[in-house]
């Protein structure tokens, strides 16, 4: 294999695996958005708080495999607390109220997350078994990355099977077109918005553990990942897990490639293509609910 | 206004006149604060507060007009008469764009894309460092003139700059919203539906509205970096958007003075808290959560409602455009 | 350009108009015109389409096919607001009121649109400065009976008051065509006879379109009646021939209105 191609095999890994953890960032996001009709503005903490309890958990039981399970749930329980303790008796002001009160939780736990943790960079380490390199068809490709891909393709593929052949699964596509049916169906929508909450909460705790050894840890994480999370949602669009998979391939491609290509403006791509989407398809390219 | 308020505004007047002369220079430095950020928060109240526009990203124009102000202060020449309206018509410009694509969306989406646009201009500030000095940001900043020998030297002078420019800014806002134009985002804020249905284009008031609110928020950027004498990333980060949230639904959202006193609460409560203790994000955190389940309607809405009972409330609920509440 | 020609007369000029929502037609190939002046009520089952056909005609719900003209005019891609500015208004089932403001500052919307002073940003918005403006809002208000409450915020007032100022806000603007959504819709008797009297009082230049479950005030008022159901026009005419329409009585009218008018 040459190698300009060699070059781009790799980088198409890496724009992969950083589409892997921004999907698992924004499945939540949409989800609960597109319910619940509530823009989490804490969902990068979420984030952030996954990636630091799994630091803690991996330095304290030395094993990076129960840090991956033990805090997006830890994570999940917390998200479970806040939608019933501070979101719940909210539910009639308005959405607005909602959304603000996450964005005030934001500003808790980015200092909470500082006074535990410091301010300091750190980062997790990946066990064995998935660091080092992998051989495939003569070319090297880091094992964590590829490890990540797979980890987000069967997420991805739960949760399409989740959304699509299960119960449950039809009752939140009915909630994302309509509310009221839900209701009328005799299902209470308040225990599927706290399972709904809790269910973003545990995937952006994944998202935040995976991410560690790639992107590392540090105070302010959450607003910066939270950003890419919020223009995956406006490119692929609502409705659908599939819908934010396709717009979280496409950031974490475009994003990586164009920092390889064009590194003064990739930033510029990422903002292009969200507004040529905007501009042309409102809805997002794979989304049913116009925005 | 009835006789009772004009004679509160003069006496308030008299004392801000006079404040440079009995109050300590540190004092003096966190008014100066206060009134920038009035201005900053009171432009975002403008969408927020007025218009139902929830913009999460308002730093976005606090940082260009601060840059602006400074890149031209440094390369060009100093003079106010200078700075400020090239700070004003930069942001106003770019208020244009970045409003031509927000007001395409409405609800949630318009924070999501205004926050998104405001973390562009964060990385083009860290990233264009010939323009901007990437990271370190501009320093050595010249003191800002009225003309070649007349600089604003004396802090006291500077305070007398960014009350009138602060003044000004307050009965402008107050003569705009008390416009047709004005009373038609109010309209936009309660129902944005029917204002359609009898007939008004609502895109162009949300968009004249954005760029308004972008241009006052360069104005407060470029007082700023008159202040500080040095311009940073900072300046754009998502905080400074989120502060200014706090400022306006602490103070009190859709309310003249509101955003004012927002800023007034949160700077004076940060610089008595931040002597004890390193816990002040949680400390601004905990507080607008506690203001937006206890007093949605902000300091405004208290003060009404320590007024006789009859009396109604000044201030409006907040609603998002595109969403009835 | 026969065609055109007949076009041209009429108020409102639908032809084959489609709407379906994921799979049902709610409205389906529907077509009718109104002439300028007429008073048509549109009545038919619930779920016949007819507060639909209103959004699609006034341009809140995009159709899927056909053709809507307002005095001449293709309309059928115009947002809602260019329809209104081309002299449609409407009043809505539910009422779609700014709740926050007061009665005057409700009113003062329309008029100030109505008046060409939407796009002034710099003059306050009183009496002083818009003297005419705001003597038309007077003389609705009194007219309406509205005059001592129109300092009140429309939340407070009572549901009556509400609905009334739910069709003020239309007929203020001084439309050529106003669709009327159920007018009387959770008014008392009384409240309904005065509504009636207004109702009968508008402009006679002014196209009327009623939607309205209120028989008295369908038979009163209407010179024309439209019926529809599932979507489709299923009978046209005066009240007479309504009355007269077996399958009319079949599908909607019913027993009750057999006996009472027959």
């Amino acid at each position: 294999m040459n190698e300009s191609l060699s070059i781009l095999a790799m980088q198409v890994l890496n724009g992969l695996a950083y589409g892997m953890l921004l999907f698992l960032l924004a499945a939540g996001l949409s989800l609960i958005f597109g319910n619940m009709d509530i823009l989490n503005l804490a969902h990068g903490s979420f984030y952030m708080l996954g990636a630091y309890i799994a630091l803690s958990v991996a330095q304290y039981l030395d094993n990076f495999w129960l840090a991956l399970i033990l805090a997006p749930l830890l994570v999940g329980l917390i998200s479970l607390v806040l939608e019933l303790g501070l979101l719940r008796i909210s539910y009639n002001r308005g959405h607005l109220t909602q959304v603000l009160l996450t964005f005030g939780l934001a500003y808790v736990f980015n200092d909470l997350v500082r006074w535990i943790w410091g301010a300091a960079i750190h980062t997790l380490t990946p066990p064995a078994s998935i660091s080092g390199s992998l051989e495939i068809m003569g070319q090297t490709f880091p094992r964590y990355r590829v490890f990540v891909v797979l980890l987000g393709f069967v997420i991805a593929f739960l949760l399409w099977f989740f959304q699509e052949k299960t119960r449950w699964g039809a009752i939140i596509r009915a909630g994302v077109s309509d509310k009221e049916m839900v209701g009328g169906l005799g299902i209470n929508i308040h225990l599927v918005f706290t399972l709904i909450f809790a269910l973003g909460g545990v995937l952006a705790g994944l998202s935040g553990v995976a991410a560690g050894p790639i992107l590392g840890l540090y105070p302010g994480m959450d607003f910066e990942t939270l950003i890419f999370a919020l223009i995956v949602v406006v490119v692929g669009g609502l409705g659908s897990f599939t819908a934010t998979f396709g717009g979280a391939i496409i950031i974490g491609l475009a994003d990586t490639l164009g920092k390889v290509w064009f590194p003064e403006a990739s930033l510029f791509l990422i903002f292009a293509i969200m507004a040529v989407v905007l501009l042309v398809k409102p809805q997002g390219l794979f989304g049913g609910r116009a925005a | 206004m009835n006789r009772k308020n004009l004679l509160a505004m003069s006496v308030l007047f008299l004392i801000s006149l006079v404040l440079p002369w009995v109050i300590a220079v540190y004092p003096l430095g966190i008014v100066i604060e206060i009134l920038i950020y009035g201005i900053f928060a009171s432009s975002l109240n403008l969408l927020l507060g007025y218009s139902g526009l929830v913009s999460f990203g308002h730093a976005a124009f606090f940082g260009i007009g601060a840059y602006t102000a400074s890149i031209f202060a440094q390369n060009v020449s100093a003079n106010i008469f200078f700075t400020l309206p090239a700070a004003v018509i930069v942001s106003l410009l770019a208020a244009l764009i970045i409003g031509f694509f927000c007001t395409r969306v409405s609800g949630f989406y318009f924070l999501m894309l205004t926050l998104a646009f405001a973390q562009m201009i964060y990385a083009i500030a860290h990233q264009w460092e010939s323009l901007t000095g990437g990271s370190n940001g501009l320093s050595g900043i010249p003191v800002p003139q009225l003309w070649s020998g007349f600089s604003f030297e004396d802090q006291k002078l500077l305070y007398y700059l960014i009350l009138i420019v602060f003044l000004l800014v307050i009965f402008g806002i107050r003569r705009f919203i008390a416009s047709p134009v004005g009373q038609t985002l109010i309209g936009i804020r309660e129902n944005e539906g029917r204002l359609k249905a009898i007939g008004y284009n609502i895109r162009n008031y949300k968009l004249l509205a954005f760029v308004i609110a972008g241009g006052l928020g360069g104005v407060a950027g470029a007082l700023y970096s008159y202040f500080n004498g040095f311009v940073s990333p900072h300046e754009v980060y998502w905080t400074v958007s989120g502060h200014a949230i706090i400022m306006v639904i602490i103070g009190g959202a859709g309310t003249l003075i509101g955003p004012t006193l927002g800023a007034g609460f949160l700077i004076i409560l940060q610089s008595v808290v931040s002597s004890y203790t390193d816990r002040w994000y949680s400390i601004v955190g905990l507080t607008f959560i506690a203001f937006v389940l206890f007093a949605p309607k902000g300091i405004m809405g208290l003060i009404s409602l320590l007024k006789l009972p009859g009396k109604k409330e000044v201030t409006q609920n907040f609603n998002v455009e595109g969403e009835k509440a | 350009m026969i065609e055109n020609g007949t076009k041209n007369k009429k108020a409102l000029h639908i032809e084959d108009l489609s709407k379906n929502f994921g799979g049902l037609n709610i409205l389906d190939q529907l077509s009718m015109s109104v002439t300028p002046g007429e008073r048509r009520a549109i009545i038919g089952p619930n779920g016949a389409g007819k507060t639909t056909l209103f959004n699609v005609i006034s341009g809140e719900l995009k159709a899927c096919k056909g053709s809507i003209s307002l005095f001449g005019e293709e309309v059928i891609d115009m947002p809602n607001h260019q329809r209104a500015r081309r002299g449609l208004a409407r009043s809505y089932q539910k009422n779609n009121l700014f709740l926050n403001l007061s009665v005057l500052d409700n009113l003062a919307l329309v008029l100030q649109r109505k008046h060409n002073h939407e796009g002034n940003w710099f003059k306050h918005r009183s009496p002083k400065a818009f003297p005419l403006l705001y003597k038309e809002a007077e003389s609705f208000l009194e007219s309406w009976n509205l005059a001592k409450k129109s300092h009140v915020k429309v939340a407070e007032l009572s549901y009556g008051e509400q609905r009334e100022i739910e069709i003020l806000l239309g007929v203020a603007a001084d439309p050529k065509i106003l669709l009327l959504d159920e007018p009387t819709a959770g008014m008392s008797v009384a409240e309904t006879q005065h509504m009636l009297r207004f109702l009968e009082n508008f402009p006679v230049d002014m196209t009327m379109l009623i939607i309205e479950h209120d028989m008295e005030i369908v038979f009163g008022l209407a010179d024309r009646i439209t019926v529809l159901y599932y979507g489709k026009v299923l009978a046209e005419g005066t009240p007479e021939e309504i009355r007269a329409d077996s399958r009319v009585r079949e599908v909607y009218l019913g027993s009750e209105v057999s006996e009472k008018y027959a």
